[in-house]
């Protein structure tokens, strides 16, 4: 994959503009539910390209909660790394952890996960470092 | 193959053995040769043989409740989940290899999901 489709698809966690929060998740996966359309700057949601089979039947959008303190002393590092240089500012992500990361998030362990497009995931990822990343701009507040 | 429960990926040390269905079926004969069918309720059963490894809580594996198991037959694109499933069985552990045997996941929800 070229670094300008990953800087693409990542577009979105550069310059966050998505409402975070309990309650937008959860309006939102109510809603995806019940077949209404998803919120698209609910980074909460993943409208998938194509619908995985998982433990509760056959999903077409996924779901990422908010994270907790347990799941950051469990896992125990983020899944990604942002470097500032003079060039500009570049994210090393750790693919593997990133999955980690969404299987804790949205119950579904990765086997199942791993069943996912490729497209779908990557959006997954880049919706997880959105909300780990409000999580961050909130902290202190 | 890949095994995971309750979202904890699992070292299978030999192969699985999979029921997946949750009836089983036995077939008799009439007194005038007909045959008839008798069906019974069964739950689906995976039979697994795990590698010890650090960290690994046998006591949280058989105590646990209402878990997801998969199955991941890498080689034929396939998936078997197990949802809401229980550990059972006596677990035997062999101090020389490791080996865990004698647990088997349990469920009344078994689907067999083939990966494209």
């Amino acid at each position: 994959m070229s670094d300008a489709h990953l800087n693409e698809a990542f577009q979105g966690w550069q310059q966050p503009q998505t409402p975070s929060g309990v309650g937008a998740a959860s309006a939102n996966a109510v809603a995806a539910a019940q077949g209404a359309p998803v919120n698209p700057d609910d980074p909460h949601s993943v409208r998938l390209t194509r619908p995985i089979d998982t433990h509760q039947g056959r999903i077409s959008v996924l779901t990422i909660r908010p994270p907790k303190a347990a799941d950051f002393m469990e896992i125990g590092t983020m899944p990604f790394r942002q470097r500032i240089s003079e060039g500009g500012t570049q994210v090393d992500i750790d693919f593997k952890l990133a999955g980690v990361w969404l299987s804790r998030l949205t119950g579904h362990d990765q086997s199942i996960l791993g069943t996912l497009e490729s497209r779908d995931f990557i959006q997954a990822v880049a919706n997880l470092m959105t909300i780990i990343g409000d999580v961050g701009d909130d902290a202190g507040k | 193959m890949r095994l995971t429960i309750d979202g904890v990926v699992y070292s299978a040390r030999a192969a699985l053995t999979v029921r997946p269905t949750t009836v089983e079926r036995e077939a008799g004969a009439n007194q005038d040769g007909t045959m008839f069918v008798t069906t019974k309720p069964v739950v689906a059963e995976a039979e697994i043989t795990l590698g010890d490894k650090c960290g690994l809580n046998i006591n949280a594996l058989t105590n646990a409740c209402r878990v997801d198991a998969t199955i991941e037959i890498i080689d034929m694109k396939k998936q078997w989940l197990f949802t809401y499933s229980s550990i059972v069985g006596r677990p035997e552990y062999n101090t020389e290899d490791g080996e865990i045997r004698g647990l088997r996941i349990a469920s009344s929800f078994a689907r067999e999901i083939f990966l494209t």
